[in-house]
């Protein structure tokens, strides 16, 4: 008898674990190549194995994927072709999400209970019709970071950041005067940051209505930034050898030399953030202020924020769409969104997940800024309004070929693209 | 190919003019690849103050990295499967078809040479968006033979049609008295004509191997996973890779190099004859 | 390519040996040509359900200052052509004479054709950065660095010059020489005789009797502007800076794998289609002439 029990119970574990050991779940992501110290993928590993564990059979195949969008998505769209291919994805959300919603499962069905963790920006931002397409691991921004040892060297005062346009031209005077790059600079994205911080003081709430027809790009302190930044590249103090260097990563790691620069127009979270510089430069020597403040603007000291940056959605061809939104849920909460976001140094947009991190003094200064968080207008656009959009600003900026008058026109005419 | 010296309309100013020439365009050719070569074994800290000079302190870093996190290595070894297959299956279409347009006579053989013909020029951007979604549909995707059945469609025409005219120009005797002796077609051509036509094949064979070896579009788009890939799509990829700085990338560059250089080294003469297999005859 | 003709035929052998390559072909290239010119005509997004929208997309083509870009670009390149046919044919000439190593440097030459677009798109786009070791030399010189991949001038003229002249010019070199090796000696050394310089010789004597292969040369030359640049361009510019260097195959990229408007892309290729069919027949009639 009690032979014939074990016997049962032993052939019962057999195929439940046969059966659940079938179940695979394939993960694209085109964060996971990054295999540097504070890269993405030994989180992501940590948490695998804690999915695994913690849903005996189940084993999470992860895949990197290039992490380049027009090497990334195309792979998306062939596997849409044939409808067939991942479990998970990984999606920028807004626009990317966007193009392809009719791809990715609505998780509201699954997410009831996490829901409210999520901040409202990042549930809006991941959301297309209204239904939650992807759970975020991130919440992306962009500010300008300077190089407080650098500003001492220079004479200036590294407590006090230049965020009048007056101090931070008088400051870049006084650091090219010494010998220091005043704005470290890398290809397309140091200007497309700096103009997507500015929108947050040109528009403050309303940057939404760029794309309702209610704001437009010639706003007087949008306008006001464009010939900022000219006026930044003509007086040389924008590096302009930089601009036929990558941002990611070479420019990104010159600012994090001691000498590299004092300037840099970098990101809240995944790389070339405040941990990253704060750790290569050392904590107390990094300084940050959201955008540049102009005398007559009516928003100031507004920050530019996505609320939600890189996250995950379950692909509609899915045959385990439940374990599939489980492990969706699993890394963007918890335990799971903690490790992600305390390796990298990116901030989570799930509020129960904030990290402490309190050894880096910037991060409360971001944290201070983050409050008055408005939204970035790149992701508001259509699959391929970046791309439309950089190209531009390198026509503007780095070749001069094109006015700010006539940027500033074109630059309303994508919108509508 | 070699003339004799005493033919020669130059004077020694001119000849050392000429020579000094080519030495600027042989050191031009050089010098981005010493670049790399140099900037491999420097630290990511020593490159941007020395991107010119030797490293002061040579390190093999650059190359662990590329190797293996980068997966150059597994890259090298992905092209080193898919490509000899690639060019294997190349060779049996090539020689069959080659030999179909080059010594048979059916009604059809001037239109679809042409056909062919026509075909050796198209753009792979042309093609790419159907390719994929054929490859997909046929359930191929992120398969080493999918990629190596779209290179050999792709490449094919080119190789027929070499294989073609080198049919054409073969006493057509041998198909004949073959024929007397009471040989099927498919007998003529494996072991008559074939073994005759090896030193094309082998030139044939080194053109299949450089225009895969450096195709990017569609094992861009049908090898997605990464432990697939090949090394140039490795390289291209690792191009816009975060966390990839210069002298890492040029590592990963060296190890690409590697293979090519070697095929260069042992087959030059089939390479030589390839160059010239297309258009010049004789 | 003599065919004999008046003999028996073959019955249906020839096509069992065709078979695998028009199969291959029917799939790979046939069917995705004809399948561009259908969506065209249409909206689509690469993947579910498309929609019928006439030539729209052509004529917002013709509107679309990319697409005029690429046009200018691919046209640019284009002029670079006779460039790379004089140059490739001098130094075949010069290295006919017997210049001591010749066969080093036709080797060291070709190691860009070697090496292909993707590896060499890579290295230039690292040596010819404003903080290249390239540019810190000529900083060390003249003072500042020559901007060749942010200037829109310099950028696709640095592309044409290396994609057209100099990444071939190995490969020309061994085609070329091969050529001029089926001259007749003889007719050089009566020119030697008759006090010939070395530029009489190479107009009246090396360029005519190599005719043929000068010709396959400007076409092999259009196909690689046309048809072969998109490596190079992807891992060299992405087209940049601004649609400096933009091209059409280039466009056909962006359009459908980064805007996902494969519909337009489509009317893109259709384009590039025309195009390259163009030179495709002028190919076909060369091979043809020569084979006559």
């Amino acid at each position: 008898m009690m032979k014939r029990a074990i016997l049962n119970l032993a052939l019962v574990t057999v195929f439940a674990t046969a059966s659940l050991a079938a179940q695979t779940l394939t993960v694209w992501d085109f964060k996971y190549s990054e295999v540097n110290a504070t890269g993405a993928q030994a989180p992501m590993k940590a948490n695998d194995a804690a999915f695994e564990k913690a849903n005996p059979g189940v084993k999470v195949v992860h895949v990197a994927q290039p992490t380049v969008d027009t090497q990334y998505y195309p792979i998306i769209q062939s596997a849409a072709a044939v409808n067939d291919g991942p479990d998970v994805a990984m999606f920028h959300p807004g626009a990317r999400v966007e193009g392809f919603a009719d791809i990715i499962v609505d998780l509201d069905p699954y997410i009831k209970d996490v829901k409210g963790q999520f901040t409202a920006a990042s549930i809006e931002m991941c959301s297309v019709g209204g239904k939650v397409k992807v759970l975020p691991i991130t919440m992306q921004g962009f500010g300008i970071y300077y190089n407080k040892a650098l500003f001492k060297k220079a004479g200036l005062d590294p407590e006090k950041a230049p965020k009048s346009s007056a101090d931070f031209l008088a400051a870049c005077e006084k650091l090219k005067a010494a010998g220091i790059v005043p704005i470290t600079t890398g290809q397309t994205y140091t200007i497309d940051f700096f103009l997507r911080c500015q929108a947050a003081n040109a528009y403050g709430p309303n940057v939404a209505g760029l794309f309702n027809g209610t704001q437009k790009f010639d706003n007087p302190v949008f306008k006001e930034s464009a010939a900022f930044m000219k006026t930044l590249v003509d007086k040389g103090y924008i590096e302009k050898d930089g601009f036929s260097r990558p941002y990611f990563m070479d420019s990104i790691d010159k600012f994090g030399t001691p000498s590299g620069g004092a300037i840099f127009i970098g990101l809240l979270s995944d790389v070339g953030n405040w941990k990253a510089f704060s750790d290569a430069l050392g904590v107390n020597n990094v300084g940050y202020f959201p955008a540049v403040n102009f005398p007559d603007a009516k928003y100031k000291d507004q920050q530019v924020m996505q609320g939600a940056g890189i996250g995950y959605g379950v692909m509609k061809w899915s045959k385990n769409q439940k374990l599939a939104a489980a492990y969706v849920k699993f890394v963007s909460t918890g335990e799971g969104a903690k490790t992600y976001s305390s390796a990298t140094g990116s901030l989570s947009p799930n509020t129960q997940a904030a990290g402490g991190a309190t050894t880096y003094p910037v991060l409360k200064v971001i944290q201070n800024y983050l409050k008055s968080g408005q939204k970035d207008y790149i992701p508001l656009g259509y699959n391929g309004y970046e791309d439309e959009a950089n190209r531009l600003c390198d026509r503007a900026f780095v070749t001069g070929e094109i006015s700010i008058d006539k940027f500033i026109d074109e630059y309303q005419k994508l919108i509508t693209k | 190919m070699i003339r004799s010296k005493q033919v020669t309309p130059f004077g020694p100013f001119a000849r050392l003019g000429v020579q000094a020439f080519m030495v600027i365009l042989v050191l031009a050719s050089l010098l981005p690849l010493y670049n790399v070569l140099s900037a491999s074994f420097k630290s990511i800290e020593e490159y941007p103050s020395n991107p010119i000079m030797l490293p002061q302190v040579p390190i093999l870093d650059n190359y662990q990295y590329a190797a293996f996190s980068g997966h150059l290595l597994r890259f090298t070894l992905n092209s080193l499967v898919y490509v000899p297959i690639g060019v294997a299956l190349y060779i049996v279409v090539c020689v069959m078809a080659g030999y179909a347009f080059g010594k048979m006579r059916f009604a059809l053989n001037k239109p679809l040479f042409l056909l062919v013909l026509f075909m050796t020029i198209f753009p792979q951007l042309l093609l790419a968006t159907q390719v994929s979604k054929l490859i997909s549909i046929m359930h191929l995707t992120n398969t080493g033979f999918g990629v190596v059945l779209a290179w050999v469609a792709y490449f094919a025409p080119f190789g027929t049609y070499i294989m073609t005219t080198y049919f054409a120009d073969m006493p057509y005797e041998f198909v004949e008295a073959a024929r007397i002796d009471g040989a099927s077609p498919i007998r003529i051509l494996v072991s008559v004509m074939a073994p005759l036509a090896l030193p094309m094949v082998a030139t044939l064979a080194i053109i299949g191997f450089q225009s895969m070896w450096n195709e990017l579009p569609f094992s861009m788009l049908i090898l997605q996973n990464e432990s697939l890939r090949t090394v140039t799509l490795g390289i291209a990829v690792l191009r816009g890779q975060y966390g990839l700085r210069v002298p890492i990338l040029s590592a990963a560059l060296v190890i690409a190099m590697v293979v090519p250089l070697i095929i260069f080294l042992l087959f030059q003469r089939y390479i030589t004859l390839g160059v010239t297999a297309g258009a010049v005859k004789g | 390519m003599r065919r004999r003709r008046g003999l028996e035929g073959d019955g249906a052998v020839p096509y069992v040996f065709l078979a695998p390559l028009l199969a291959l072909l029917a799939a790979f290239m046939i069917y995705p040509v004809a399948m561009n010119i259908v969506t065209s005509f249409t909206e689509w997004k690469g993947y579910g359900p498309w929609k019928w929208i006439g030539l729209a997309n052509y004529k917002t083509m013709i509107g679309d200052e990319q697409f005029l870009a690429s046009i200018l670009n691919t046209g640019l390149m284009v002029l670079y052509i006779p460039l790379s046919t004089i140059v490739t044919l001098l130094i075949a000439a010069f290295l006919r004479e017997g210049i001591g190593g010749w066969k080093v440097y036709r080797a060291i030459l070709y190691i860009p054709n070697l090496l292909g677009y993707v590896l060499m798109g890579v290295i230039f786009s690292i040596y010819l950065r404003d903080d290249s070791a390239l540019n810190t030399a000529i900083r060390g010189i003249t003072g500042s660095p020559i901007h060749f991949l942010i200037s829109p001038v310099l950028a696709i003229n640095t592309v044409g010059l290396l994609l057209v002249v100099f990444l071939h010019l190995g490969f020309g070199l061994i085609y070329f020489l091969a050529a001029m090796n089926g001259i007749d000696k003889s007719i050089y050394e009566a020119a030697l005789i008759d006090g010939a310089s070395f530029w009489k010789t190479f107009l009246r004597v090396t360029v005519p009797s190599i005719r043929f292969a000068v010709e396959f040369w400007v076409v092999f030359n259009f196909i690689e502007v046309f048809a072969r640049m998109f490596s190079f361009i992807h891992t060299l510019t992405q087209g940049g800076p601004g649609y400096s260097t933009f091209t059409l195959e280039y466009g056909i990229f962006i359009q459908a794998f980064s805007k996902f408007k494969v519909g337009y892309s489509s009317a893109w290729s259709v384009v590039l289609f025309a195009f390259c069919a163009m030179i495709s027949v002028a190919q076909i009639r060369l091979m043809q002439r020569r084979d006559e």
